[in-house]
């Protein structure tokens, strides 16, 4: 299988890494928000991103990878800036302003996630008195995730030896039976699932986070 | 789509989270009140379904791609409000692993992907409950989330209303038709391979 881990850089060590949870998880709210409400000024963005950059390099993230996570915003903003030409003359404005506080508040979110692991912030909201369902379902899909991807993969590849290459609609068709057949597997493995985690005596309260 | 952070305003970040947490609070109680332990791997394991699911690109005219939700097709199998706690985890971890969405806008996005696709997708549904009905249920759920998409751009003062309307109701209209045709077949596969599957407790 070809994945990564999702939290990448996450096992790290550095200051950021190890500090306390909670405060991490307000100081970062705390960024967010100021990047939703205070008006982006261009020295305010300078400011921001000295800060975050300083902070990436103090974790010891390749800006690189910060790059290239950092892009998913494009189709938003260029979904923004394709109908400027309606706007009058604020436009441009506004569209700096968004773009600013996308940029910033994206920064903001990889650098948490990259300098926490999942599993901790998932004990940790279990602490904070989240539902216990909700976070054992969290759980589930970041185990499961990974399992899923290698069973599609291997249908996947299943199907392209067996069909190589036709029209379009024959891979909607495919891709379909291929998802339904992926959805059945998966109900499945939760049986089998349930049945050994019941034979250790599991008892829906259990903490599995 | 999902809305990114630093696209909204305080106002409509607020608005939305109110009424999504609502939502959301409704959706654990129903759940919790029928609940039986062999939902938990049940959610779990589906909820991953979707997540990947999510991840297939299916290619759309002019080289661009659209993937599907599935929350009209998880309320279809477990129910709306099951489904509905699904869509909004799952939002959850795309804005946190992919960036994919952002955390303030997280009411935004459970209310125009969660609570039009799982909640209202299913009242369409339930107006005739078979697989075409579930296919067109998953594009007017869509539609109704890109106009609510488009309203919270408009009211944040990002677009003019009628722009962000054509624009996004469009765009939402293409994904939809992918959407709608996906979720039609399959619960037809599903259908033919484990009809059991399509008689469980729908919460």
């Amino acid at each position: 299988m070809r994945h990564s881990f999702l939290d990448k850089y996450s096992d790290l060590d550095s200051p950021l890494h190890r500090m306390d949870l909670r405060l991490k998880l307000g100081a970062f709210l705390a960024l967010l928000i100021v990047f939703a409400a205070v008006p982006m000024y261009w020295e305010v963005v300078v400011a921001a991103l000295i800060l975050l950059t300083g902070l990436f390099l103090l974790a010891g993230i390749p800006l690189q990878y910060v790059a290239r996570r950092a892009l998913v915003i494009l189709p938003f903003l260029l979904f923004i800036i394709v109908f400027i030409p309606l706007f009058q003359e604020q436009t441009w404005l506004v569209a700096w302003h968004t773009f600013a506080r996308a940029v910033c508040s994206v920064l903001t979110l990889i650098l948490f996630v990259s300098t926490t692991r999942f599993v901790v912030l998932l004990q940790m909201l279990d602490e904070l008195g989240m539902p216990r369902m909700i976070v054992q379902v969290l759980s589930f899909i970041y185990r499961f995730f990974f399992v899923l991807i290698g069973e599609l993969e291997r249908m996947e590849l299943a199907s392209r030896a067996r069909a190589p290459r036709r029209g379009k609609m024959y891979y909607y068709k495919a891709l379909s039976r291929m998802l339904g057949m992926l959805i059945i597997r998966s109900y499945e493995r939760s049986e089998r699932v349930y049945q050994a985690m019941q034979l250790r005596g599991y008892d829906s309260e259990g903490t599995d986070a | 789509m999902h809305i990114p952070d630093g696209f909204l305003d305080t106002r409509t970040i607020l608005t939305t989270s109110a009424i999504s947490a609502g939502a959301l609070y409704v959706a654990v109680r129903k759940i919790n009140q029928h609940f039986s332990p062999y939902k938990v791997p049940l959610m779990g394991v589906l909820a991953s379904f979707a997540f990947v699911a999510q991840l297939l690109a299916f290619p759309v005219v002019g080289g661009t791609s659209a993937h599907i939700t599935g929350a009209v097709l998880l309320a279809v199998i477990l129910g709306p409000y099951t489904s509905l706690v699904i869509i909004a985890l799952i939002l959850v971890l795309q804005a946190l692993l992919f960036q994919h969405g952002g955390i303030l806008t997280l009411g935004a996005n459970v209310l125009n992907l969660g609570v039009m696709g799982s909640l209202l997708g299913y009242l369409i549904y339930r107006i005739k409950r078979n697989f075409l009905m579930a296919g067109v249920a998953s594009f007017l759920a869509l539609v109704a989330g890109g106009v609510c998409g488009a309203a919270e751009l408009a009211i944040s003062g990002r677009l003019p209303f009628h722009a962000a309307v054509i624009s996004m109701t469009s765009a939402q209209a293409i994904t939809g038709v992918v959407e709608g045709f996906v979720t039609f077949s399959v619960l037809a596969v599903i259908q033919s391979v484990r009809p059991d599957l399509l008689s469980l407790e729908k919460i």
